[in-house]
């Protein structure tokens, strides 16, 4: 949410790099997000305007709906948005809870690693198939593919989120709790 | 039988260790599924549940109205709404929280989600609150009450996911909220005036404006009406779907953002990440809680649940009343989307097989959804002002709350008491 | 005793459910003599397209499901589908099994599963809000919903605008004037309730399109199935599932008829002569690219096509 304080935290002192692909995914969820709000517009209004709905319209949302999931992933991940009751781990010293966040966002990861690997595996099956999107006859693999790759991703983000809770721990660097409040 | 009660126990435990609902999801359902049907089979389900819902129309209108509620954000207009509701109620006893609750619900027609909706106005009213010598508690708690509101007055990202599980049709859904949702403004204000009346010290009184100051502030609210006749008018008259009345929305929202030149490159670019990151967020809670209910009900939870409700006999309210229960305990400690999306797929077949309307029956949730939001320990709208206003003691808002959630309770006893609040608009539809 | 675990996507008072699949499962229990035993999952495990996986990767060990919502995946029985063949679905399904049988399952579509039965619905119309269906010119530029599979070649032979929505929102759709119209059997439009928005109905002899369905059956767990269980399982499916799929969805499509005339809102046009032709003149093309995507699959199209029309004379005339 805007304007909530910015963690800070073990996340300051990231690789320009690491901000560069950040910034590279955010740009394509720019992209997408604007394209599925005027899909939407353009369609409704070539409907009753021009009697003429943008053809697939349907299908390019759906697609552009699932890549915009599957790339906020590492986003997210990144920012250590994921949902989580801190009930408990708000109690803990700042070393314990570096700790515990590293520990979480390692089995984290390892969800998310065996999610891409079963994308993949389906996607392949799919693409077994033959199948295709209704309308517009895309390929349904390729599409798959995709999330997987964007899912790998968000183990990496994990990693090296895990990384920067161990290296806190090491310094007993204070740290807000993992996990933030995010809206419903 | 044994099966799922394990599971959700399980669930519930490494969700209290403070792993991530998603994760938690995924992974005891995961597990819970290799359980009833083996190995193979439950890795290419994991596969097909992430696949397929993410490739899912019906659910695009998550993320665009969650950019069309930072949209209106970003364009002010929460200010406009305060601004009009203060310049009416000021001047009453315990006005500036009544303008509040009011400001709350008028942007809560315009942004699906509570927690924004708490968060925008904590910024706009909190000020003037503060200025007139309101009290920490009521002050926050109207403020954490009246942002539960977003999630009931349409649009709505809670109603529109309960649509989607349970197959019934979102426009009718929202026009289902509007007359609950006015009448929670309603409950709030009292419980604002009950507050006072108990603890009379809480405000001091402001001057009264003159009524060309009223009306000139009125018109700041020209902006949200527009927006919400548009979205709310385009599916009550069919002229669009619910799904793209989101992306209407979205676009209309962008453009007043535009036109009131609120946008630049930089917050352009911020409105839209931070749009796609809840997306994802809650697209991950969401595939892991379906993957969660597959396995409940693989693990054969609908049928046992079923033949305990028919071995009680029990009557359809008694059986609601068992069902609210359930919530405000879940609600004490889990957060709002996964605890629908958990309790629905559940609850629902039992409570269409005892002839509750399905419509009727997602506005009940969505109102005990609301109470869970703003009950210790874990109230993500009381979290929100907590993050907003760090200095109060968290321990005071929840005492602030304490009169609201007591309307919360007699508004859902209204709702299943007369069930037309709910069924009257849709009817007309 | 062996349990299968029988996945459905419908309402429960559907009656492709409650009349098809309900019933076929007593009838396997009663063949086996209770040696097999069905278990019908309560909830859905996943949206409709799903379900031809379910059986093939365990997730549960029976499904059904219509060939055309996974495009790109079964070709070929887009056959069954086309215009004017489905007078009654009760002649159409027994023959479609025969033939599918008999020259298209060695194609293998349904690899990895071992498939029970196809049918398919009742004689697919067109049905229209506001829209004068009596030629071909009137009916051009309607936005129309359709369904996957042949329905969209005749939508494309027709020139409609077609609307893609989910087949829950139909009712959406047409009330508000989203879409002028749809393509629907009889059966779904009033079970859609969509007969009160609705003013004209186009019904063409033989129908416009259909829709082919199958039933399926995971491979490991018929395979493990003894011979007598596995017979048993045979003789209430194939051509006697088709039969019995074929009179309910007959016995639907004459209700809903009746409704619709009973309640006089819906002018149902019979095209003339004239009218016919040309529809069949603007479908020809899409009927012949079905047979040459047959024929690119190693069988004959046209001689496929000739077979199952003779099979449907066959199975009207009481074999
Ligand atoms: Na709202
Ligand atoms: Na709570």
């Amino acid at each position: 949410m805007s304007g909530l304080p910015d963690p800070g935290g073990p996340h300051a002192g990231r690789s320009r790099a690491l901000r560069a692909a950040e910034f590279v995914l955010g740009l394509m969820i720019v992209v997408l997000l604007m394209a599925m709000m005027l899909v939407t517009t353009i369609d409704v209004f070539g409907r009753y305007l021009l009697s003429r709905p943008l053809p697939g319209a349907f299908e390019i949302t759906e697609i552009m709906l699932a890549m915009t999931i599957f790339i906020g992933l590492p986003l997210v991940c990144l920012k250590e948005e994921h949902v989580a009751v801190t009930l408990l781990t708000e109690r803990f010293r700042p070393r314990l809870r570096n700790v515990h966040a590293a520990i979480v966002s390692l089995a984290c990861a390892g969800v998310l690693l065996v999610i891409a690997w079963r994308l993949v595996r389906h996607s392949l099956q799919l693409a077994s198939y033959g199948d295709v999107t209704i309308f517009l006859r895309m390929p349904k693999g390729p599409i798959g593919y995709t999330m997987a790759g964007f899912t790998l991703l968000g183990a990496l983000a994990l990693l090296v989120v895990a990384r920067e809770h161990i290296a806190a721990a090491r310094s007993a660097q204070t740290v807000p709790p993992a996990g933030g409040i995010r809206d419903d | 039988m044994i099966d799922w009660i394990t599971g959700i126990v399980v669930l519930l435990a490494v969700i209290a260790a403070g792993v991530p609902i998603a994760f938690a999801m995924t992974a005891v359902a995961l597990v819970g599924i290799i359980a009833e049907i083996g190995m193979s089979p439950a890795l290419s389900m994991l596969g097909q549940v992430f696949y397929d819902n993410g490739m899912s129309y019906t659910l695009s209108v998550m993320p665009l109205f969650v950019l069309m509620g930072n949209f209106v954000l970003e364009a002010g207009l929460a200010d406009d709404m305060y601004a009009a509701a203060n310049a009416w109620l000021r001047h009453y006893r315990g006005g500036l929280a009544m303008a509040t609750i009011v400001a709350c619900g008028g942007f809560s027609s315009v942004c699906g989600s509570s927690l924004a909706t708490a968060a925008t106005m904590a910024r706009v009213s909190m000020p003037s609150m503060h200025r007139y010598g309101y009290t920490e508690a009521l002050a926050t708690g109207s403020i954490a009450a009246g942002g539960t509101l977003g999630i009931l007055i349409p649009p709505s990202i809670v109603l529109v996911l309960y649509g989607v599980i349970t197959q019934q049709d979102i426009g009718k859904l929202f026009l289902a909220g509007i007359i609950p949702g006015l009448v929670g403004v309603l409950g709030y204000l009292i419980a604002v005036r009950l507050s006072l009346l108990l603890r009379p010290d809480q405000a001091r009184h402001a001057d009264p404006l003159p009524l060309i100051e009223r009306i000139k502030a009125t018109r700041g609210v020209a902006g949200i009406l527009a927006l919400f006749s548009c979205v709310m008018g385009g599916i009550y008259l069919g002229i669009f779907t619910a799904t793209e009345a989101a992306g209407i929305g979205a676009f209309g929202a962008f453009l007043i953002a535009l036109v009131r030149r609120r946008l630049s490159l930089r917050t352009l670019y911020e409105v839209l990440v931070e749009t796609g990151r809840m997306t994802a967020m809650l697209f991950f809670i969401l595939f892991g809680a379906l993957l969660f209910s597959n396995f409940v009900n693989l693990a054969g939870m609908p049928g046992d649940l079923r033949s305990w409700i028919t071995a009680l006999g029990a009557h359809p309210t008694a059986v609601l009343l068992v069902i609210l229960m359930i919530y405000l305990l879940l609600g004490a400690v889990l957060e709002s989307i996964s605890m629908m999306l958990l309790t629905v797929p559940v609850f629902f077949p039992v409570i269409v097989s005892l002839g509750v309307d399905p419509i009727w029956f997602g506005i009940f949730v969505v109102v005990a959804i609301e109470i869970s939001l703003i009950t210790p320990p874990v109230g993500l709208n009381v979290f929100v002002l907590k993050s907003i206003v760090p200095e109060v003691p968290t321990g005071t808002i929840f005492r602030g709350v304490v009169p609201f959630i007591a309307m919360d309770i007699v508004r859902i006893m209204l709702l299943i008491a007369l069930p037309w609040m709910a069924l009257v608009l849709p009817a007309t539809m | 005793q062996t349990t299968l675990r029988v996945a459905n996507w419908l309402p429960p008072q559907h009656p492709l459910f409650a009349e098809i699949i309900v019933p076929w499962t007593k009838q396997v229990e009663e063949a086996t003599q209770g040696r097999v035993v069905m278990q019908i999952l309560d909830a859905p495990l996943g949206p409709p397209p799903a379900h031809f996986d379910f059986a093939v990767n365990g997730v549960a060990d029976v499904t059904f499901g219509v060939h055309n919502y996974t495009p790109g995946r079964f070709e070929v029985t887009e056959l069954a589908e086309m215009s004017f063949l489905c007078e009654k679905s009760a002649y159409l399904s027994p023959a479609w099994w025969r033939i599918h049988s008999q020259y298209l399952e060695k194609l293998d579509e349904h690899r990895g599963a071992k498939l029970l039965g196809v049918w398919t619905h009742g004689p697919g119309q067109l049905w229209t809000r506001g829209r004068d269906v009596t030629s071909l010119d009137k009916i051009k530029g309607a936005k129309i919903r359709i369904g996957g599979g042949f329905a969209q070649s005749v939508a494309n032979a027709l020139e409609l605008v077609p609307i893609q929505a989910p087949v829950t929102k139909a009712y959406e759709i047409l009330s508000g004037g989203v879409a002028d119209g749809i393509q629907f059997p009889p059966e779904s439009v009033t079970a859609f309730k969509i007969d009160e928005v609705l003013d004209q109905g186009l019904i063409v002899p033989g129908g416009l399109y259909t829709a082919s369905m199958f039933l399926v059956m995971n491979q490991a767990k018929w395979d493990a199935l003894p011979k007598e269980d596995q017979d048993a399982i045979l003789s209430v499916s194939g051509e006697a599932l088709a039969k019995m799929a074929g009179e309910v969805w007959d016995r639907a499509d004459a209700a809903a008829i009746a409704l619709i005339k009973q309640k006089g809102r819906i002018t149902l046009h019979e095209p003339t002569p004239g009218e016919l032709d040309a529809i069949k003149a603007a479908i020809k093309p899409y009927q012949e690219q079905v047979l040459a995507k047959i024929t690119a699959k190693g069988v004959n199209g046209q001689e496929v096509y000739d077979a199952l029309v003779a099979e449907i004379a066959k199975v009207k005339a009481g074999n």
